[in-house]
């Protein structure tokens, strides 16, 4: 009988004398391999059969890591035993990496929106400390796996938010100039979104078997219709107030750009997701979602820009506290609850509610908190606060909602990649997850 | 019963008999202490490999009936760590049994 040929003493005999030196690894499996022959030899002649003398001399060897541990301490010094744990945990951090990398990402995202939201949301003119951290993330990312990986979407969103701001830069210091203010916010993130958004499109259409579905379209046709309604409705100390005034003659023509620059806003990071979705799957869906609340829910919205608005054009409102909560909650969901809830999620529709869900709560909450704030009224009262949030909820939901319709219907690989091709292997199956899914009998 | 704590100093009493090796010894210490004394076989060896770095015993092959075995023999400095081992252990029982009889 050669031992060396039984699976069961082969395991063994590598977890216990795993990470020691080859030589001195086999010179012990040599003598592993003797006492287990000879413990073999003994059960059979006592009338055991084959199998279950191997299995006998198996359960007499005991416990292969606690050998693995005194084999350890035996044959290596304390440097060689912390490298031997850094060969040991080094591969299990990489496995795990889609989580830790987004786990640190949502850390950091934390650190900096919480401790300096007011830094964070101004605009980023300024190189504010996330985005150092954020470029790290995508050069390791590049570095490591000589591609955008998934673990650095998070950062890769984050970066592309400051697109536009970058640009910006570029135009000077005079930020309260008419560049800053109408030039630049108009035209400058429409070019670059919808550049990104055709090539985006172009490479989605390539690999589609299907139609682009209905509802789709429907979702696109809503865009225009919400964001004109946020223009049109107001709050005041007296509940809600339709401005249809500005409705009447050709008012409502000043408003036409304002709508489709909007409607890029919303549609344009959809599709410049759309790339990176046809390879990685819906987790993808975190970059038109981070590009979507930085530039439009946060940095372009309409509460900043000059719109035509009760018959003339007026410019931005102040900041306040309570916008930079409405801006920072759903930061917070969509840097760390959402990556976090999607890297366990197993398939097209786990992740599907994992980009829906923290979004959706955290946005409800943040617009019904922040109605006030946003219309600057003292007692906006339940009727103002509830068709506050409802159409704020509603324009904020519209890209993620396209997103993940056109994701799931997009090419064969956008639907179910395989965990272990993301680097999304990290939880397996747990315990609570097989409740989750044991139907009663 | 668990040996932990003492199978080094069953091991450098059982090779104090002579030349032996992992196998056997495990089975003498089963047999003679008819398998009171029990272990997880596969911690003998790293026990062995630890006296034979501190020279409490020595290492070497030999065929034997064909077959080529890695055979371990106590040093002088073995017996010498024996016999304190041995002298400190007796006196650690002395004193345990002392105290038991003295409850009971």
């Amino acid at each position: 009988m050669n031992p060396q040929h039984d699976p069961a003493f082969e395991r063994w005999l590598s977890t216990a004398t795993e990470g020691l030196g080859r030589d001195r690894a086999a010179e012990i499996c040599a003598e592993f391999a003797d006492h287990y022959e000879d413990a073999c030899a003994a059960y059979v002649a006592q009338g055991h059969s084959a199998s279950s003398a191997q299995a006998a001399a198996l359960a007499d060897l005991g416990d292969a890591r606690t050998v693995q541990h005194m084999l350890r301490r035996v044959h290596l010094s304390r440097g060689e035993r912390l490298v031997g744990w850094l060969n040991w945990l080094a591969p299990r951090l990489w496995r795990h990496r889609a989580l830790i990398a987004t786990a640190l990402f949502g850390l950091a995202a934390l650190v900096v929106v919480v401790g300096d939201h007011r830094h964070w949301i101004s605009y980023r003119g300024h190189l504010d400390p996330l985005t150092p951290i954020a470029l790290a993330f995508v050069i390791a990312s590049l570095v490591l796996e000589r591609r955008p990986a998934v673990w650095s979407y998070p950062a890769v969103g984050y970066l592309l938010t400051g697109i536009w701001a970058w640009l910006l830069i570029s135009f000077g210091p005079h930020m309260n100039g008419p560049l800053w203010n109408i030039l630049a916010p108009l035209l400058l993130p429409p070019i670059v979104l919808i550049a990104l958004s055709v090539i985006g499109l172009r490479a989605w259409r390539r690999g589609l078997e299907r139609r682009i579905p209905a509802g789709a379209w429907l979702i696109v046709a809503l865009i225009p219709i919400v964001i004109a309604g946020t223009s049109l409705v107001q709050l005041t100390d007296d509940g809600v107030i339709f401005r249809t005034s500005d409705l009447a003659g050709r008012r409502w023509l000043a408003n036409v750009p304002w709508v489709i620059y909007s409607m890029a806003m919303v549609i344009a990071p959809v599709a410049i997701g759309l790339v990176a979705a046809a390879r990685q799957g819906i987790f993808a869906a975190l970059i038109p979602l981070g590009a979507h609340f930085a530039l439009f829910v946060a940095i372009a919205d309409p509460t900043y820009h000059p719109t035509f608005y009760d018959g003339i054009w007026q410019m931005a409102r102040t900041l306040s506290t309570l916008e930079a909560i409405k801006i920072s909650l759903p930061a917070l969901a969509l840097f760390l609850v959402t990556p976090l809830w999607m890297l366990q999620a197993r398939t097209t529709k786990e992740r599907a509610i994992a980009a829906w869900a923290p979004a959706v709560i955290v946005l409800a909450l943040a617009n019904t908190y922040g109605a006030a704030g946003l219309q600057q009224v003292s007692n906006p009262g339940p009727a103002a606060m509830i068709t506050n949030t409802l159409l704020m909820s509603l324009r904020a939901l519209l890209p993620i909602v396209l997103a993940v319709t056109l994701y799931r219907r997009g090419p064969a690989a956008m639907e179910d990649p395989s965990p272990a091709e993301l680097g999304l292997d990290v939880l397996p199956d747990s315990s609570i997850r097989r409740l989750a899914r044991r139907r009663p009998t | 019963m668990n040996v932990k704590g003492s199978l080094q100093l069953l091991i450098l009493n059982a090779l104090s008999r002579g030349a032996s090796y992992g196998y056997e010894i495990a089975k003498e210490i089963k047999a003679k202490s008819r398998d009171v004394l029990d272990f997880q076989e596969g911690t003998l060896y790293p026990t062995l490999h630890k006296l034979e770095k501190e020279a409490l015993i020595e290492a070497y092959s030999a065929e034997v009936d064909g077959r080529r075995r890695r055979y371990y023999r106590l040093t002088q400095a073995g017996e010498r760590a024996l016999s304190e081992e041995r002298r400190e252990w007796e006196a650690y029982v002395g004193a345990v049994n002392a105290v038991l009889k003295e409850a009971s």
